[in-house]
């Protein structure tokens, strides 16, 4: 029996050893999933906190080059406004509310934690349930596409940028309207694919691609990207089409969270859809 | 003694804190993570305890993250770095003599010896490491590469701060 004792206390560093392992063992297969993650909620709070004191320090070396993409962005929406368009015929454009009623809202965010060097990337920012953010809602910079909110907590969420294994986004080719769905396969930031674009329409570089609008996430026509090269399987019938993205995701700072009015009525309709097609 | 009780405090949270906020943000054509952070629990003294050793890796580990938001991998990885420290490691700086390394670094062990100590200990981590993701992710030649380039990254990283010691740590 002492002899046994004297054993255990020999190797007691094996016991813990395997304890401790047990146990990060445990974290990750409870965490693997990333829509699932404890992790990213609980990491909020106190991560949050410390990254978002670190940001504020940051945020001053980056003031210049946000300034000139905000000043860029002020000189598009400008370009946008009514005031900017001359009346060409004699109909007058008359704005009324019964016609016209606002389907998509922007809140305004700060990234707090980006990361772009994983498999799996995701996104902190500075708004949370309290400022009216909930999961699902489509996330945009000035640049262009970002991702979708995937976790919200009071004064904090988690973004699934397109740089995620199991992100999917609906796209479309300006040119000639075709639709698509864009992926990332891991590796380069500045590249993602546009899968699903058969192989009967031509293509050509720097074809502009932006968002399709089909999805309820997100406004169409946000900007995406450029078709950088073409390639397609032998017999497939489809494109596998890598993209520049417009986005540069390893310099994220402010983004727009945008709020779909319509996304309750929509989602209630493709439920009676789906529910009508099963009788 | 005190002192190095202090100096390995000071050399943990210097480093898990550059690990979080510098060097987890290098971007290095997405295939290689330098982990410089793991020199914490290799640089700590041959005499200490194995448990308290098994504890200090495993909580540098978590730290890290929790702050990368990354699901146990780095926990598990960096306990899995100081048992085979305890098995292999100390035996490697030592060379079987009973002498003790209050702070094993490139003035106190002789450079091959202690470039072929971290090189060891760096590729058993990474290996760790990358399993793990690929069982999360699952792409064999993706992770090899990662794996074998990791290793070269961290160590060309941990040697070169070495040579940026002072050399009064003699």
């Amino acid at each position: 029996m002492e002899s046994l004792f004297a054993f255990l206390k020999k190797f007691d560093y094996v016991f813990v050893f395997l304890l401790l392992e047990i146990g990060a063992l445990v974290f990750i297969s409870q965490n693997s999933n990333y829509q699932g993650s404890k992790l990213v909620s609980a990491g909020n709070a106190v991560a949050g906190r410390c990254y978002g004191t670190v940001h504020s320090v940051g945020d001053y070396f980056g003031l210049r080059r946000e300034n000139e993409l905000l000043a860029a962005e002020n000189a598009r929406l400008r370009a946008e406004l009514e005031s900017s368009y001359m009346h060409y015929d004699r109909r007058q454009f008359v704005h009324n509310d019964t016609v016209y009623r606002q389907r998509y809202s922007y809140t305004e965010a700060q990234v707090v934690k980006n990361s772009w060097s994983q498999q799996n990337n995701y996104i902190m920012i500075n708004k949370g349930r309290i400022h009216g953010i909930v999961p699902d809602m489509a996330v945009i910079s000035p640049q262009g596409i970002v991702g979708v909110v995937v976790h919200a907590t009071a004064n904090f969420a988690t973004v699934m940028p397109v740089l995620h294994s199991n992100s999917r986004n609906s796209v479309k080719l300006t040119r000639t309207s075709t639709n698509g769905s864009l992926v990332w396969e891991g590796g380069d930031f500045r590249y993602a694919t546009v899968v699903d674009i058969p192989t009967t329409y031509k293509l050509y570089k720097n074809d502009t691609i932006v968002t399709s609008g089909m999805a309820n996430d997100f406004p169409e026509g946000v900007m995406v990207g450029f078709v950088e090269s073409l390639s397609s399987a032998q017999g497939s019938g489809f494109y596998n089409v890598k993209v520049r993205l417009a986005t540069e995701f390893n310099k994220l700072d402010h983004v727009y969270i945008i709020d779909n009015h319509f996304k309750a009525e929509q989602d209630s309709l493709m439920r009676l859809t789906q529910k009508g097609e099963e009788r | 003694m005190k002192n190095l009780v202090l100096a390995n405090i000071l050399r943990f949270v210097v480093l898990i804190l550059l690990q979080i906020l510098l060097l987890n943000y290098a971007y290095m054509g997405g295939y290689m993570l330098p982990f410089l952070y793991i020199l914490a629990v290799l640089m700590l003294p041959t005499r200490m305890g194995k448990v308290p050793m098994l504890l200090v890796a495993f909580a540098a580990g978590a730290l890290v993250d929790i702050f990368c938001n990354i699901p146990g991998f780095h926990t598990f990885s960096c306990t899995l770095l100081a048992f085979v420290r305890i098995l292999v490691g100390n035996r490697m700086l030592t060379r079987g003599e009973p002498v003790d390394i209050d702070v094993p670094c490139i003035h106190t062990v002789p450079f091959q010896q202690f470039a072929g100590y971290l090189f060891v200990m760096t590729l058993v981590y990474c290996v760790a490491y990358f399993l793990l993701e690929a069982f999360s992710f699952g792409n064999f030649w993706w992770m090899l590469l990662s794996m074998l380039l990791s290793t070269v990254v961290t160590w060309l990283l941990m040697l070169v701060c070495q040579l940026l010691l002072p050399k009064k740590q003699r």
